[in-house]
């Protein structure tokens, strides 16, 4: 916490953050990492990526997206999901995807946010993951 | 062990709504603080008025637009609304849309409370402010499609 201007994070702080955070993590290209964890109901993958105004925290695709869409409870578990579960952002991408995002302003961003972006991310993917999946399963039989 | 970790988030709370007005200060907005982790102030811009709301918890600091978009139907959003702001979701940068507990649309920036920093809080501010404008008439013509439709368990995509 500081009044002070902060300076913006980059890579290569975020390399040293994964590190001290303990996970093994690969530099996909100058701006982005990739690394992977497995909860108690399923593995993921997760991109970091750094901009010039944000790091971003993503799980994309956290679901994908049914060919004909997601059905109206699968929508009602993912949009309440975003009020009940803090910091982490839950979408569609343009793919029909749903997504979990955690962004963060990259100016004063320091260890202690990446580590709770990352606790946020890792606990809202796993503990919404089920939910969801029932919700789709909902959806397909009423449409049966 | 546990009441000392209570009485450092504690602290670090207590800090943080300290410093808060500070920043309302230096970024020349008026506040009204209602407790003593908890704010309200506003704005006004080219499509609306609104108010927001800035918490300070042991974990973060959020900022909300209740009531984002009016709603006059008691009925919870339907799947054409959901589906307009998980799509929405994707363009945003830092803030989110989302429903909250009594079926209201509300646009919020959530920040960790560790390293949060006046910047920050700037940034959060702006984004809200920003957004206000850009997504109202389309989650608005989302309500309206949304009350006209009626039938919740058609699929929308």
């Amino acid at each position: 916490m500081s009044a002070e201007p902060a300076a913006s994070t980059s890579p290569a702080e975020i390399a040293r953050f994964f590190r001290r955070y303990g996970w093994n993590f690969e530099e996909i290209d100058e701006d982005t990492f990739r690394t992977s964890f497995r909860g108690k109901n399923a593995a993921f993958i997760a991109l970091v990526r750094v901009t010039q105004h944000w790091v971003v925290f993503s799980i994309n695709p956290f679901v994908k997206g049914p060919d004909a869409g997601f059905g109206p409870v699968a929508l009602k578990v993912l949009a309440l999901a975003n009020q009940q579960v803090s910091l982490i952002k839950v979408g569609i991408d343009d793919d029909g995807d749903a997504f979990v995002n955690v962004e963060l302003p990259s100016e004063g961003f320091g260890y202690g946010q990446f580590a709770a972006a990352l606790t946020a991310l890792t606990h809202a993917a796993d503990g919404l993951l089920v939910p969801v999946l029932q919700a789709t399963v909902i959806d397909d039989r009423n449409m049966a | 062990m546990l009441a000392r970790r209570r009485a450092e988030a504690a602290t670090v709370t207590g800090v943080i709504s300290d410093e808060i007005p500070g920043y309302f200060d230096q970024v020349g907005w008026q506040y009204d603080r209602q407790r003593h982790d908890q704010f309200r102030t506003g704005f006004a811009s080219d499509k609306g008025s609104w108010d927001m709301l800035v918490r300070v918890t042991d974990l973060m600091v959020s900022f909300t637009v209740p009531r984002y978009v009016e709603r006059t139907s008691k009925v919870p959003p339907g799947p054409i609304l959901n589906l307009a702001l998980l799509r929405a979701n994707h363009e945003l940068n830092l803030a989110k849309l989302g429903v909250d507990s009594d079926g209201d649309i509300c646009l919020t920036v959530e920040i960790p409370a560790d390293e949060f920093s006046v910047s920050q809080f700037k940034d959060a501010i702006m984004a809200l402010v920003h957004y206000a404008d850009d997504f109202k008439d389309r989650l608005e013509a989302a309500v309206a499609d949304d009350a006209d439709d009626g039938v919740t368990s058609e699929r929308v995509l």
